[in-house]
């Protein structure tokens, strides 16, 4: 997958999107379009940083909002302005803006944007098939609309964190906000749906998108044995309903672990196999799936006791070899230097003027005509106003200073 | 698609398709003669969507794998429970579910191109990598800098507290005041007691290095009150606290109800079948659900009829040979 000079253009070049999403969602967003040719303008303002542009840790060392190593990641491609959304003169601006784009999105709370004069009405008399995507903590209506969160939240009003932590015991939840990244890239898919449906009709739409909704659309299964069962999923671990064994055991040397699960009995026959046909496993209990599962803790106590002298890495190389599917639990650190992330580039490197040669991690979608690209740097704050409201929108190189000067560029 | 005349009529079907969506593992696929260069010389226009636990490349990608070993191999387990046990594994199938999200949006944009250009593409999307960037991938990037992979912090997101899960009177709730202004709202809420006014507790990241002693201080007041009724007075004070709600708690949510976000298919079976429904809304081109889920073979006649032109007189040997 070669990213020189591909023949084919990008899927997404000549879409402009007016980027106004923030943190996570706003990153996963940014950069799953840009990497497939979108030109993102990132909207922003020293009067209201994005909150991970303040997150460290940071590549100078110390805290710097044009240093954090997260949005270095997440903004490789975009473009930024800086609009101060309380100045009147930057919401004219904005106006200017929609008309010339193609994707507006936005992760404010539901009241904000109308309350400027910006909700997808006011915005759609400027450009008529405006594509809008709106992502909220619970959609743009509902008597919960107004609730403030934060990702974790979302996951355990949705069900999600409530049913992760070891069995029988208080919930741990995953801890991760993975409502965030994945409603990101949620709204990545929308948008192209909308834009494929804009090329056949040239209609625009608006698309709301709920995280708590996207986050319960993921827990089909829990809702399901709820809606026909009445059964309520609690945490259970690393166990499965129809697996045994299904878990993660301790390996030789600190937080070392390898994860296996036997789908069959053939499976497990090549497990018991690769352990040496120990004894326990001879067991009238073991001898079949139900068995297996009705005595999770000797089972899982058998296993450890074989893995927890291996290296895990070998272990998995065996496992696999065997026909088992097993895989070592990688660190984060592990997985960046593995051969399978360096083979696919899961992690890779760019020059940043604030970080040379920095590590981002890479492009999950690759597509063989149209590769994603990894082109610039992520921007400084309103590093492109002259290019923005410039070239785009036709101010004087006199009249963008005056903007910065009188702080509706900021 | 283990026979031979199998291949054959899946080759006619190709012919007739935009999209080819496929989960097996490269060697497979070359075991079936569908291998990439191959459907690609024979196919121009269509899209491939690859969608594998590790991808169509690298050391791994012929690595059996199940939802658990993915979670583990790509990192995201590893930041999951507590950190002196073993690390968790994201609950139902939710490791494969954001693989299928992951796989939408770069078939979409495969999409996208095969429309302009009239040419298809290999889309490879490995669920593994998926999670490696898109749910562990910033974490990752700071453990570089950091020199130290991403933790397990048991219950806890760690670094700045509170912005955890803590019981309540009937469960639990994700209890969540990061913020200087949020947690003297959340202090205000408690009734300001003696205990807050330590200057200790003042700044979000000092407040962590003393988590343990403020689950402690926070628990008693917390486990008088219902997670609705914490969800509401924190909410009513613009503390981002909610509740860590069961399957029952979001079956029966009332936002949910006046959003008619479920679904209802009717099922030959198992009757009026209720389901999740649609993680976005399009005003333009909502998501309905037409039908419930298939059963195995049960638009044989239209497909093969309908959209390759068999006669009925044909079907009979396919289906008695094993084919279909």
């Amino acid at each position: 997958m070669s990213e020189a000079g591909p023949s084919r253009r990008p899927p997404l070049a000549g879409v402009r999107v007016l980027d106004f999403a923030w943190v996570w969602i706003g990153g996963t967003l940014s950069h799953l379009l840009s990497d497939f040719g979108a030109e993102v303008i990132k909207v922003e303002s020293h009067t209201r940083i994005d909150l991970n542009r303040r997150a460290g840790p940071f590549s100078t060392g110390v805290p710097d909002e044009e240093a954090g190593v997260s949005f270095h990641a997440m903004h490789r491609n975009s473009l930024s302005t800086s609009l101060d959304l309380k100045r009147p003169e930057a919401l004219r601006l904005v106006r200017r803006l929609v008309a010339i784009s193609d994707v507006l999105v936005e992760n404010f709370t539901p009241r904000f944007l109308p309350s400027r004069g910006l909700s997808y009405q006011d915005l759609r008399a400027i450009r008529p098939d405006l594509i809008m995507v709106s992502v909220s903590a619970a959609g743009q209506t509902g008597p919960s609309r107004d609730i403030m969160t934060y990702g974790p939240a979302i996951g355990a009003m949705a069900g999600m964190e409530g049913i992760v932590g070891y069995p029988g015991e208080r919930p741990t939840g995953s801890q991760i906000a993975l409502t965030d990244p994945t409603s990101g890239a949620l709204a990545a898919f929308a948008i192209m749906a909308a834009l494929r449906h804009r090329a056949r009709t040239g209609r625009g739409q608006h698309i709301d998108i709920s995280q708590w909704e996207a986050a319960v659309a993921m827990l089909g299964a829990p809702m399901i044995d709820y809606f026909l069962n009445h059964r309520i999923t609690v945490s259970s671990g690393n166990r499965h309903p129809w697996m045994a064994p299904h878990g993660v055991y301790r390996c030789a040397g600190p937080d070392q672990w390898i994860a296996l699960a036997c789908a069959t009995e053939r499976q497990w026959q090549a497990l018991v196999r690769e352990m040496g046909s120990p004894e326990w496993c001879q067991a009238a209990e073991m001898r079949d799936l139900a068995g297996r599962s009705s005595h999770p803790e000797s089972l899982d106590e058998g296993i450890e006791a074989w893995t927890a002298t291996q290296d895990a890495m070998e272990l998995t190389l065996r496992l696999q070899a065997a026909g088992v599917a097993a895989h070592a639990a990688m660190d984060t650190q592990r997985l960046i230097g593995d051969a399978h992330s360096v083979a696919r580039q899961t992690f890779r490197h760019l020059d940043h003027p604030k970080s040379p040669n920095g590590l981002i991690y890479g492009i999950p979608w690759k597509l063989s005509e149209t590769p994603g690209q990894v082109r610039t740097p992520a921007p400084f704050i309103g590093q492109h106003n002259l290019q923005i409201l410039g070239d785009l929108l036709g101010a004087s190189r006199t009249e963008v200073r005056e903007l910065e000067e009188q702080g509706v560029a900021y | 698609m283990e026979s031979v005349s199998g291949r054959a009529v899946m080759l006619e079907l190709l012919a007739e398709s935009d999209v080819l969506v496929i989960d097996r593992a490269p060697a497979w696929l070359h075991a079936h003669g569908l291998d990439p260069d191959f459907l690609a010389r024979a196919f121009p226009r269509l899209v491939v969507s690859a969608v594998t636990p590790f991808g169509l490349y690298g050391p791994y990608a012929d690595y059996a794998a199940t939802d658990l070993t993915i979670c583990m191999a790509s990192g995201v387990g590893m930041a999951i429970g507590e950190p002196d046990r073993a690390p968790l594994a994201l609950p139902a199938t939710i490791s494969s579910y954001i693989g299928a999200i992951s796989a939408a949006g770069a078939t979409m944009a495969a999409v996208l191109a095969q429309e302009r250009d009239g040419l298809g593409q290999m889309v490879d999307v490995s669920v593994s990598e998926s999670l490696s960037t898109l749910l562990i991938g910033p974490a990752a990037v700071r453990g570089h800098y950091n020199r130290r992979a991403r933790q397990r912090f048991g219950h806890r997101v760690p670094g700045y507290y509170p912005d955890t899960i803590l019981p309540c009177k009937d469960g639990f709730v994700s209890l969540i005041a990061i913020e200087d202004e949020e947690w003297r709202r959340f202090v205000a809420l408690m009734g300001n007691p003696e205990w807050a006014s330590d200057p200790l507790f003042a700044e979000k990241f000092s407040r962590y290095s003393l988590a343990d002693t403020l689950d402690a201080l926070i628990q008693p007041w917390l486990l008088t009150q219902t997670k609705q009724e914490l969800f509401e007075r924190c909410q009513a004070n613009r503390v981002p606290t909610a509740p860590v709600n069961t399957a029952s708690d979001v079956a029966g949510d009332p936002h949910l109800q006046s959003r008619d976000f479920w679904w209802t298919t009717f099922h030959t079976q198992l009757g009026a079948l209720r389901t999740p429904g649609a993680p976005v809304r399009f005003s333009g081109t909502p998501m309905r659900a037409r039908r419930s889920a298939p059963f195995l073979g049960q638009h044989n006649l239209d497909i093969y009829c309908g959209v390759l032109g068999y006669s009925r007189q044909e079907l009979g040997p396919l289906r008695a040979s094993g084919v279909i």
